[in-house]
Formats: C-alpha cells, structure tokens, sequence
C-alpha cells in the first residue's frame, strides 16, 4: 500500500514537459477565472458534474478490461439498456424512480452476465480482436433488440419531482438530477474501490489479474470471479444509465454515443487504471467545460477574437487525449497493473 | 472451408451486379429512355412506378415509417381520384449517402422505377437527387438546406420542404417581436451555421439584439455548459438552431437546471422528437418555425388517416410525403408521361391546387422553376400549456400561431445560385 | 497406497505429445525428485498433476489422497491438500507479502495462520507491506514457499525453487525443503535441474528423458554413478 500511494499521486513521474504543460493550463484557468468569475464557477461545477457521468460509464468499462482484457464495445450498449429498462419501469409500468435505479441496474447486470457466459467468456484467451470484434456484434444486437422493443424515436421518463428543480449551491445552480448523479457516481467509485482494495475478494481478483493461472493453482474459482465482475461492471453502466435517461431521455444511439468518449477516458486514465479512469473522466469532463471559457477569455484579454474558435467542446476530449498520449504514451496512470 | 467458398461466390455474385450495372445505367447526358420514361399506352390505367427512398436505420431511422406511410395515403387518394396505378417500391437510404445512392441505382436499372422521392438529410438527397437527374429521373426530395435550392440544384430534381433559410426568417422575425436579447445556441455544422446567420440577421434587421452566441456540437446531449453560458448572459432568449431530438435534450436540461422563465425559440422544429418527453418540458417551447402541424385549420381527416395508417402521429414528414407522391403523379397524369423532361414541364410554375394545398392550411403553393423549390407558407407555433396538450388519438402538443407565405421569406432566385 | 500415484501418463501440447507413460509413486513424507535435462518434461508433468489448462492430459491417471486430480478442478486441487509452488515462483508482483500469503490462505480448507509463516520465514517479516515485485529472487521464492505452506499441505510441488539463486541462497532453500519435511511432515516432490539440490534433499529420484522416466535410483547411486548422470543429466 504505502509504495503504491506515492505512485498514485503521480508525482515522481511528473515530467518537466509535464510540468510545464500543467503550468501553462494553471496560467490559462486563472485569466479565465479573472474575466468571467461567475460563469467559471458554473462551468467548473458544470464539467465536475459531467466528468463524474463519464466516471460511472467509464468505471464499468476499465474494471472489464482491466481484469478480463476484453476491450467491451458493448459497454455502452449495457449503458443504453440502463436507460431502456428505467424506461420501461418508469413511463411503462408505473414504478417510481427509486425502484428503476435499484431494479433497471440488475437487469442489466443479468444482461452482462449472459453476454460474458455465452460469448465472451470463450474469447479470453483469444487475441483481444476477438473479444473487440465480439462485443460489437453484441452491441449491434442489443441496439437493434433496442429498436425493435421501444422504437427508434427518442424517449424521456419524467425526472422524479424531488429531483426535478434545480439546485442552488450559492455560487451557482446546478440540475437535482445532475447533482444526486454525482453523489451516485462518487459513492459507486468509493465501493468499488473499497471492494477491490479491502475486501477478500477483491484480493483475489486483483490477484488474478495479474496472474491469472496462478490464483487458479492457489485455489481461486477465477472463472466465478469474472462472472461477478462482469455483473458488477454491467450494474454499473447500468446505474449510468438510469441516471443519464433520467435527466436526458433515452435514444437508441446513446450508446454508441458514449463509448466512444468513454474509450477516450480509459486510455487517457491508462487502460487498466480504475483510478485513473476516474480521474480522467473529471479531467476530461473539466476540459470540455471550461475549454471554451478559457478560449474565449483569451480572445477578450488579447484582443484576438479568432481564439475563440465556435464550437471547440466538441474535441475538446480527443485534443487533451492527444495531450496526455504525447506526454505520458500509457496514459496518466497507465501501467500492467490493474487498481495502481 | 464452406465459408470461404461461399464468400467467393459473393464476391463473384458482387461483380456480376457491378458489371451489370455498368452495362444497364444510361451516362449522363444519354438521350431518353434508358431509365423512366413510360408513356400512356392505349387502354387502362396509367401505370406508374413510385420509389420511395426512407431511412429505415441510421439516425434518421426514427422518421422513416412517416415517410411511408404519408406516400401510401397520396397514393390511395390518387388511384380514387385519377385513372391511375401507383406501385410503391420502397429502399433503404441506409446510414450514409453512398447507401442510399446505391439504392437509387438499383431502384432505376433493377427495378425500373418511372420516379423517385423521398431522402431526409441533404447529403443524400444530394446524392440520390443527382444521380436521378443525370440519368433522367424525376425526384422529389424533403431535405431542407439551402444548397439543395442553390449550387447542388439540378434540373430534374425539386424539393419539398420549405427552406431552412425560409424558416430560419420566419423564427427570426418572431424572436425579434417576442423579445429583445437573444442568445443563440446552433449546431455546429452547415445547416446550423446558414442557420445562424440568417437568425441573427433577421433578429437585428427586426430591432432586437443577439448578445451571444455559441456553436453546440451535433449529435450532443450534455447542453449543460451552453445553458450556463446563456444564464450568465444578459439574454431573456434563447434560439435553438439545433435539429432533431437534440432540441428536445436542451429543452428539457434547461428545465432541470431551473432555467424556465426564459423564452425558448426552435428553429424548424419537428414536433415529433419532443413526443418522447414529458409534457412540462415540451411546453416551456415559446415559439418555433414549422414546416406543417397537425394542428393546421384545414387539416381534415388527414390527422386521423395518419393515426390509424402509421405508427407514428400525424406530422410534417407525413405531410410532406402526401405532397410530393400528390404532386409527383398529378404531374404525370397531366403530361400523360413520366419522362422527367415531361414531368419537370408540369412541375415549373405549377399551383397546387390539389388536397395537398388543403392539409397545408389552403395558402398558395407553387413550384417555382428557377430552383424547384415548393413555394409554401411557413407556420409559426407554440408548444401547448402542459395540461391542454392531446395524446390521444394522437399527439398535439403546438398550436398555430401565425402563417407567414412563402414568398416573403423565400430567397429570390438571383440569391440562390442555381442557375436553372 | 502412495500420497500420490501418477500411472501411465500421456500428456503434451498442440506441437506434440511431451509425456509417454510416466509413473511416479510418492510415499507420505518422502522428498522425491524429478530429474532430467530441460526440455524432459519435468514441469510438463507438475502441470499435468494439477490441470493446468496446458498441457492436455491424454491419457493415465493422477491419484493423490485417493482422489482422481484429472477429474478434479484446478482451483479444487489445493483444498485435497496438494499445493504448487511453480516454476519460476510466480508471487504476485503488485501485491504486498502479507497480501500474497493471505490470498493463500484465504482459499485454503485449514490454513497455518499468517503469523506462523511470518515466525517461519523472518526474512519476510521484515517486508510484510513491500510489494512482491520489489523484493529479489531468493526472497520471493522463500514468499512463495510460504504462500504453498500457510495452506497446511499434505504435499507440495516444487518446481526448479533454486533456479537462478546465489548459492548461499540454494542452501537456504535446501535448508527449508529439508525443515518443513522433517519437522513438518510435508511430502514434497522435487523437479530440478541443479542435481546437488536433490541430492542434498532428496530420499529418491527419478531420471525422465524426452518424456519417458528412464530409471528411478537411490541418492547413493545416484551420487556414485557418474555415468548414470552424465547420460541423463549432462553432469
């Protein structure tokens, strides 16, 4: 534990380059903060709240494929199945809210289970384009069952009145909705770290992600193990789900819509990282919200108005991708191991 | 190894097609026949050949079946009406333009179909648009950006949805009216950004001030860092120039986030992506440009024949697709012919006078023959309070509020660029 | 009856058969060695006594305890009270000492207490929180020779525990080998390629080449025979 934190904060790998990066974004922060305060503090709550949504898609998906190394294209159909179910729980049935978020993750969570023991669990010795090109086909057909159950057309369920309004944190406010997911998200984060770091359990997946034969001639079921965790990762994305169809409504593209940048997340986090994952997802979710602050804040101080380039949130995430790889190729926290 | 036999088999299957192709498509330019072209024989009806080019996947699969059923209906009055036999043949324009093209293709030299209609987005109205009129078949398209009417304009085919440009006037003039500072938020691609200018210059032509603006990345669902842009600014308006259900995904984020006492105006808003949402968020929509709604005086049992009919409620693809199936055959019928020269003879300058004119409120329609754009009235609407919108038997959420002619707001045609 | 008795066993990978009728009798407390050049199918057959998923087993039998091991699961073999301790030590190299022997013991049917092996081994004791990666190589196998022994085997299987070890280390290894028989009553089968670590704890030994066991011999004969070595051993 102890030589592990050191390398958590990252700090002995901090590279001048790097430094120098992070010193230039402080600079760019500051002078935005500086022109528009009140809009920043919106933006940063802003991002904080996102970041934390893609943390919960992206969590799901690094616990996957750090420990079973099977690049789970269909994360973000489970994601989308999240959604659905809370759909179908909610404006179908009749359920209140809090039974969708207990009840829709579970399903979800049987949905992965199934996919892992009829497809997946197969590949794992396969070259990882099996598993890649596996899941995908698995997306495709979740995402046309999809659109065949519930149609094409976007749906929404209505937000549960307690969570309907908006927040006032004082300094700015903020979506009920999009505030109880952050409290979601931070309290999943927590468990999941608790589970893999202080229970039994997750000493012996941590275990047999590194040496997976191994902790079979040491008497642990692995197989079992992976189910779990496969159910495990698959509740998460569903809980994303629920609560992204919540405040957003649900569409049949959602998911491809989110693994794309929830991809990005993991390899800007270092795939296998479930921290890092988690950091980058606030990181990226920052950058998205504050990016165009920051250009437009420049524009306004130096007088350059094309600085302010229209529209630039949408690549913000692939521009600080870019960023982090050309610093760190393994991405933040990027290493053979998997809860660094 | 089967599977590699079979893939062989395939490929060689795949080749033969690509070569027939190649052998049956007349080029451009090739005089006459070679695709379309029925002419009325001596006894009977008239037979004619519709294609019918819809999205049945892609991110435009949801208003694919409307397109269908909107044709199937023209069709039924048409065959009462007229001494006439439609046959509807309907093809897949896919994801991508390339798809539908190779749809158009086969639809001509396969299938022999005398014209084509149909094609949402522009890029594939483009696409299948262009390769109809090289090889001398009519098609009628509902993609509404400009260049379908201005350099991408092509001499056989017309277009039937009113323009963005047309629309985006008619919201500009409104907000303008409505109320002063506006913030506008707009898809970052081109029928965002035509948007955009023609919004902002018909809100400062009209007196009223736009005091931001930002461009908002298509397809997108966190609006939450545009929405706090507009709170910080001195706006009491905002302008969504955003198509599709990402419209109604702002809408409802600005109602969680408590951004409601502002004033919300959609540019060429499809009523149908706000059905998925709840009543409360669709109605914060104060005013919007609209190219039909079923709440139209005049409207008819075409409401209910639609609801029965399709699977989606009655609204501007099915109308527009009466239209163009209406108008198409009508055309026909009169030249006697459905040669596109022929048709494009009917078409240019011709008044709808027929039950398309009707379901549209009565207001003139013409074709206008510079850029084959369907002249129509554009309507301005707002969406219902909560608790007066109607579910059933189908959905209506928006009421007309004004009917702006088309020619006010239509481009003239030296500004168009085409050059027909 | 033997603790374990391996008959008749054929056993090899995708690019062929490795094994071809092996037989090993392993009485209760005895330390026996396995023999041979590399490449004679030593670790071929520790795999094959506890399921590795390769090699494939195709033909014989494994009995340890009177329980039939090719029928049996590799993650159950452990809970029989037989325990591998392979080739190459294999220490989780991200966990911690402690985290290693527990994991260990956690899935064992009556385990030591982790305590024990720390009064056992003290070098380890020193390191409990350092991460099995760091530490070297004679300190991880004495980790994983504690990791085998905190399960309270019947038996162990040691596979090469002095390959690539400084000789004051071989004979500390040996010294264990030679403690936990004794004094602990563990049975232990041997696999090495370094003959005076079998010799020096080793009641008998078996000689296997290119996959056949080619002779079974006394630790005097095989200390005296030197053209019995040289043949199988090259030594």
């Amino acid at each position: 534990m102890s030589t592990s934190s050191s390398r958590t904060l990252g700090l002995d790998r901090l590279s001048a380059g790097g430094a120098a990066v992070w010193g230039a974004i402080a600079l760019l922060l500051l002078v935005a903060l500086a022109v528009e305060p009140g809009l920043f503090v919106d933006q940063f709550v802003g991002g904080l709240v996102y970041g934390m949504t893609l943390v919960l898609i992206a969590l799901g998906l690094s616990i996957i494929l750090g420990l079973l190394g099977i690049v789970n294209f269909a994360h973000g159909a489970l994601f989308m199945l999240g959604a659905y179910f809370t759909y179908q729980l909610m404006a179908l049935w009749g359920l209140p809210f809090w039974v969708a978020l207990v009840v829709a993750p579970l399903l979800v969570g049987l949905v992965g289970v199934l996919m892992e023991r009829l497809v997946l669990q197969w590949l794992y010795d396969e070259p990882p384009l099996a598993g890649l090109l596996a899941a995908f086909g698995i997306a495709l057909m979740i995402q046309e069952a999809t659109r065949a159950i519930w149609g094409d057309t976007p749906l929404s369920v209505a937000t549960p009145a307690v969570l309907a309004q908006s927040a006032d944190l004082a300094v700015t406010t903020v979506a009920r909705i999009r505030l109880f997911s952050v409290v979601v998200a931070a309290l999943v984060v927590l468990g999941v770290y608790l589970l893999i770091e202080r229970t039994d359990f997750g000493l012996s997946v941590r275990a047999g992600v590194q040496d997976r034969e191994m902790a079979g001639f040491l008497g642990i079921d692995m197989p079992r193990r992976f189910v779990l965790m496969f159910f495990l990762g698959a509740v998460i994305a569903g809980i994303g789900g629920v609560l992204q169809g919540t405040a957003v409504g649900m569409s049949p593209t959602m998911g491809q819509q989110y693994i794309i940048i929830t991809f990005v997340v993991v390899v800007v986090g270092g795939i296998g990282s479930l921290f890092g994952s988690v950091v980058a997802g606030l990181l990226i979710g920052e950058a998205v919200f504050l990016t165009p602050l920051v250009l437009r804040s420049l524009a306004d101080v130096t007088g350059v108005g094309a600085l302010a380039v229209p529209g630039i949130g949408g690549l913000v995430p692939y521009l600080v991708m870019i960023l982090v790889l050309l610093v760190r190729p393994r991405g933040l926290y990027g290493q053979e191991g998997f809860m660094e | 190894m089967p599977k590699i036999t079979r893939r062989r088999a395939l490929e060689g299957l795949g080749a033969a097609g690509i070569a027939g192709l190649a052998g049956c498509s007349s080029g451009p330019g090739g005089e006459g026949s070679g695709s379309g072209g029925t002419t009325t024989g001596s006894t009977g009806p008239m037979e004619i050949t519709l294609g019918l080019f819809t999205p049945n996947s892609g991110a435009f699969a949801p208003w694919g079946p409307s397109l269908e059923t909107g044709t199937r209906l023209a069709i039924q009055d048409l065959e009462n009406e007229l001494d006439v036999s439609v046959g509807l043949e309907v093809y897949d324009t896919k994801t991508d333009p390339s798809g539908a093209l190779d749809a158009m293709k086969r639809a001509v030299t396969a299938d022999g179909i005398d014209f084509a209609q149909g094609g949402i987005n522009s890029s594939v109205c483009t696409k299948i648009g262009t390769w109809a009129s090289d090889n001398n078949v009519s098609y009628i398209g509902q993609g509404a950006s400009d260049s379908l009417r201005g350099e991408a304009c092509q001499p056989f085919m017309y277009m039937v949805y009113q323009t963005n440009h047309m629309m985006a006037t008619t919201i500009g003039r409104e907000m303008a009216d409505t109320t002063d500072n506006w913030y506008v938020l707009y898809a970052d691609y081109v029928w965002g950004h035509n948007a955009e200018q023609v919004v902002t210059s018909a809100v400062e032509e009209n007196g009223a001030t736009v005091v931001g603006k930002d461009a908002t990345p298509f397809p997108n669902d966190d609006y939450t860092q545009y929405i706090n842009n507009v709170a910080n600014s001195d706006a009491d308006g905002v302008a969504l120039l955003i198509p599709g259900p990402d419209a109604s995904r702002a809408v409802k984020q600005m109602r969680n986030q408590g951004l409601t006492d502002i004033t919300i105006g959609a540019q060429m808003l499809e009523d149908m992506v706000f059905w998925g949402l709840d009543h409360e968020a669709a109605a914060m929509v104060d005013i919007a440009s609209m190219g039909w709604v079923n709440t139209i005086d005049g409207v008819g049992d075409f409401n209910d024949r639609v609801a029965e009919a399709g699977e989606l409620d009655p609204f501007v693809r099915h109308a527009k697709s009466y239209t163009s199936a209406d108008q198409h055959v009508r055309a026909a019928v009169r030249a006697g012919s459905t040669r596109a020269e022929d048709i494009r003879e009917e078409l240019e300058g011709h008044e709808v006078q027929s039950a398309a004119k009707d379901i549209h409120g009565g207001g003139e329609m013409y074709w206008r023959a510079c850029d084959h754009e369907l002249v129509s009235p554009v309507f301005s609407a707002t969406a219902r309070e909560a608790s007066a919108m109607q579910d059933d038997p189908y959905k209506q959420w928006f009421d007309v509020t004004d009917t702006t002619p088309g020619d006010d707001v239509v481009r003239s045609c030296e500004e168009t660029g085409c050059t027909l | 009856m033997s603790l374990l008795e391996v008959r008749d066993l054929d056993a090899g990978y995708e690019t062929g058969q490795v094994l071809f009728g092996v037989d090993i009798d392993v009485e209760r407390d005895e330390v026996v060695s396995l023999l041979g050049r590399n490449g004679a199918g030593k670790t071929t057959t520790m795999r094959s006594i506890v399921g590795a998923d390769e090699p494939t087993v195709r033909g014989g039998s494994v009995t340890f305890d009177g329980h039939d091991l090719l029928a049996t699961k590799t993650h159950d073999i452990p809970r029989l009270g037989l325990s591998l301790v392979p080739e190459a030590r294999r220490c989780f190299g991200d966990l911690t000492v402690t985290e290693n022997i527990r994991l260990a013991a956690n899935h064992a049917e009556d385990p030591r207490s982790i305590e024990a092996m720390f009064e056992r081994f003290p070098e380890l004791d020193d390191m409990r929180d350092r991460a099995a990666k760091n530490m070297s190589g004679g300190e991880q196998q004495m980790l994983a020779i504690a990791r085998s022994l905190v399960t309270n085997p019947q038996m162990i299987l040691l596979d090469e525990p002095c390959e690539g070890l400084a000789p004051y280390i071989v004979r500390r290894i040996e010294d264990i080998i030679q403690e936990i028989s004794e004094n602990e009553g563990v049975t232990i089968l041997l696999v090495e390629q370094n003959v005076a670590v079998a010799l020096a704890t080793a009641d008998r030994h078996y000689l296997i080449d290119e996959g056949h066991i080619v002779d079974e011999v006394t630790t005097e004969r095989l200390r005296e025979d030197e053209e019995l070595r040289q043949r199988y051993l090259g030594v």
